[in-house]
């Protein structure tokens, strides 16, 4: 038995050596992303303006709100650092490389998801949960690359010479939010309907004061205040199918926790939350297309930071 | 715990070192058992008590059927029995479908009715352990099988973790003789001391190994296009549909055979041997035969406890035709509260019928040897593969109308080759998988007993097909376990 499991063991080493190896030398991930981003040498002549978030952010155009701000001041340089299914909890882990950047703005955009925690549907559990438990503690180790299957194909497909899905196709200064084309089109309004249905009962939010993205995002904001970075929080758009599904109880606790940001941070507080909420602008019921009809969304952001910057 | 996470693989290696290492028998058994309940607490947390409350009181009902001479009191005691079970399988599956029909129904008729749903968490595995519990009072009832000798020992069977969530469906004839040690052939009073086998640790890896496989690298790569494809196939020319039909087909398989696998590798490792689930489905000649090599332990539980006694094929032609029906409705609504699992059902059901009506009507077609030749097999083959494909349409597109739009453009051919030459280019690596998958199905029919070979091979040939199954899976997997899809029967 001994060397049948030693054979097992082995069988494992070598495998996930193969794994890490070739998946290091092909990766494109997040993490390669990010750190070849945050290792680049910037123009310090420019102001940077950095918009950070989830994919509700990701849905901005750098290059058109830059050019609109720079329409009347040309110093201006805007990157789009969203992520898509960030969360301020996500979001504290890049804080040394983004007040390294040592950007005259940020901007920062809220949802309910950023402060929703994971639910099973109907599943209030009355005993403890060995689960959740045993799942942090494995988070900790976790040193496997997030989507294998995405780097392999994309070095299969790069060996045979098809396009590869990667970074190159981002929008100019998005570097972490890849661009899709199907997001240029709008849903029609049957179809968000059907994704409402889907997405029912998907958000939870937790209390302000159990909520962990929100002490994080108040410890980022605490970091961007000690370093005079002029900080503006806005709450993302959302579609009134989405709105529409919330339950009261987390609409108070996220209005809550608005609230708490505003009363105790040196913020700019704006919210888009109804601004488009019936217009025929959505490609999925948070997310605001990249097509020219939501140039309407870059314009408000645009108008937003032109605001704190001339103050 | 799913199967196919890095928590299931912790779980097992713990229970495999502590059953090597300690040699106790009762600790041995104690701990199997405190392990399985520990595993489904792991993802089912408080609805531990349902099975626990099943366990207790068809442990006791078993005993009282047995102990009982009178014929009506043994009735009485079974009929408490199922009732037990079934309400419990009833009330959490199906509560909220029948008050989704009532309100229709009362609606149609005017009557104003709005029941609140209740919106009850589907206990995980309940369907599997409900009727692993349910043979075991009625093989008391019908003399069968002796009652379990302790609450444990009933409890170790129930809740034995690798088949408890999605089977295969053991019958307590099967696995509780194994609890204990052999004398000439029959089970002993002595527990069994748990030892690995070489034989058995092998044989098992190499299952567990080809059904990670099957789920991890094919199923969940398949996926992908499977979506696409059903997600919203209105539009879709038929060639596409043709092909998400199949590739569904390919996925249920690759991922229930492949839990299935695991489940019995596991078992396997341990000691135990669990009932075959799967045999190449896909190579059935006929709907009868399909339902031979499909899900069989739920296919033979069907047959023994609900399609004999309604009268099986004893009684009337027509009453036949009509069990089957029966029976295959029943097995439909088995799988989910959901009229798709029902049409899937009554589908299945008829093509029973209509093949037990044409072998009726024509017995020329009963062992022809044109049907027994190499042509004849592929033809009944295609034929038989036809209708079952076609039947994955309702258990996957859960919409009304997408369904019946899938299914007359499966019928109705309707061609376009552009859009499906779109598709397949969109989802070239899950099309690649399908024949890849294909051609090693049709391997592993030609060539029978292909796992057992591969874990007689020399460790170090064993060792280059493990560690390619590793590698397949890692560099294919996309960071998210996906659920098996019988999780949520």
């Amino acid at each position: 038995m001994k060397k049948i499991t030693l054979t097992i063991f082995l069988s494992f080493v070598i495998a996930l050596t193969i794994f890490i190896y070739l998946q290091n030398i092909f990766d494109d991930t997040q993490f390669v992303r990010e750190k070849e981003f945050f290792s680049r040498n910037f123009d310090e002549t420019n102001s940077k303006i950095l918009l950070l978030g989830s994919s509700h952010v990701g849905m901005l155009n750098a290059k058109n709100i830059e050019s609109t701000i720079n329409e009347n001041h040309s110093k201006y340089i805007v990157f789009n650092l969203a992520r898509a299914g960030d969360t301020p909890e996500k979001r504290i882990q890049q804080a040394t490389e983004l007040l390294k950047l040592n950007p005259s703005v940020v901007v920062y955009g809220i949802g309910y998801r950023d402060f929703s925690t994971d639910i099973v549907l109907n599943n209030e559990n009355i005993f403890p949960e060995p689960d959740k438990t045993f799942v942090d503690i494995l988070e900790k180790f976790d040193f496997l690359p997030d989507n294998p299957k995405f780097t392999t194909l994309n070095a299969i497909r790069s060996a045979f010479g098809i396009g590869i899905i990667n970074s190159s196709s981002n929008l100019p200064d998005t570097p972490f939010f890849p661009y899709d084309s199907s997001y240029d089109t709008v849903t029609p309004i049957n179809e968000l309907e059907k994704q409402f249905i889907s997405e029912k009962n998907q958000i939870k939010i937790q209390n302000l004061n159990l909520n962990h993205n929100v002490h994080s995002l108040k410890k980022l904001l605490d970091q961007f205040e000690d370093k005079n970075i002029k900080i503006i929080i806005f709450v993302t758009p959302h579609s009134l199918h989405y709105l529409n599904n919330l339950s009261d109880s987390d609409k108070q606790e996220f209005e809550n926790i608005v609230n708490e940001l505003k009363l105790n941070h040196n913020i700019s507080l704006n919210n888009l939350l109804l601004n488009y909420s019936k217009s025929e602008i959505w490609v999925s019921t948070n997310h605001i297309t990249h097509g020219d009809i939501g140039r309407i969304y870059d314009e408000d952001i645009s108008k937003m930071i032109l605001k704190e910057i001339e103050q | 715990m799913l199967f196919n996470t890095i928590q299931f693989l912790i779980f097992f290696i713990s229970v495999f070192s502590i059953i090597t290492v300690v040699k106790y028998r009762k600790f041995q058994h104690l701990f199997l058992l405190a392990a399985s309940l520990f595993f489904f607490y792991y993802s089912s947390n408080y609805l531990i008590v349902l099975l626990i409350y099943s366990t207790v009181l068809d442990f006791y009902l078993g005993q009282a059927i047995w102990n009982t001479e009178n014929i009506s009191r043994k009735k009485i005691l079974l009929i408490i029995s199922l009732a037990g079970n079934l309400g419990l399988l009833g009330f959490f599956k199906y509560a909220d479908f029948a008050i989704l029909q009532f309100n229709f129904l009362g609606n149609q008729l005017n009557l104003g009715t709005d029941i609140p749903f209740l919106n009850l968490a589907l206990p995980i595995g309940i369907s599997f352990y409900t009727f692993q519990t349910i043979s075991y009072t009625v093989d008391i009832y019908r003399g069968k099988l002796e009652p379990c000798k302790t609450l444990r020992e009933f409890a170790l069977f129930v809740s034995f973790f690798p088949q408890l969530v999605a089977g295969p469906i053991v019958r307590a004839s099967v696995f509780l003789p194994q609890l204990r040690e052999k004398i000439a052939n029959s089970a002993g009073n002595r527990l069994k001391l748990i030892t690995i086998e070489n034989s058995n640790l092998k044989l098992g890896v190499t299952l567990m190994a080809f059904g990670f496989l099957k789920k991890m690298f094919f199923a969940d790569n398949i996926a992908p296009l499977v979506d696409n494809i059903f997600n919203n196939p209105v539009g879709m020319e038929s060639l596409t549909i043709i092909l998400g039909a199949v590739a569904f087909g390919i996925q249920i398989y690759g991922d229930f055979s492949g839990y299935s696998d695991i489940a019995i590798g596991a078992a396997l490792i341990l000691g135990f041997k669990l009932p075959l689930n799967f045999n190449k489905p896909y190579f059935a000649t006929s709907p009868s035969d399909f339902w031979r090599r499909w899900h069989i332990s739920l296919s033979s539980w069907l047959r023994d406890y609900l399609y004999i006694p309604l009268g099986g094929n004893k009684k009337s032609k027509g009453h036949t035709y009509f069990n089957l029906m029966t029976v295959m409705f029943l097995g439909g609504l088995w799988h989910g509260a959901s009229w798709n699992f029902v049409i899937w059902g009554i589908l299945h059901g008829a093509y029973l019928a209509i093949h037990k009506l044409i072998l009726d009507r024509f017995p020329i077609f009963k062992n022809n040897s044109f049907l027994n030749s190499k042509i004849g097999k592929i033809i009944s083959i295609s034929i038989t593969q036809y209708f079952v494909f076609l039947a994955w349409i309702p258990f996957r597109v859960h919409d009304f109308d997408q369904m019946i739009y899938s299914m007359h453009k499966f019928i109705f051919l309707d061609i376009q080759f552009s859009q499906f030459l779109d598709i397949v280019s969109a989802n070239r690596f899950s099309v690649i998988l399908i024949i890849l998958f294909l051609l090693l199905h049709f391997i592993s029919y030609r060539k029978t007993d292909i796992i057992n070979k591969i874990s007689k091979l020399e460790l170090k040939y064993w060792m280059i097909i493990l560690t390619t199954i590793i590698l397949a899976i890692l560099f294919f997997f996309d960071g998210n376990p996906e659920d098996f899809i019988y999780f949520k029967f």
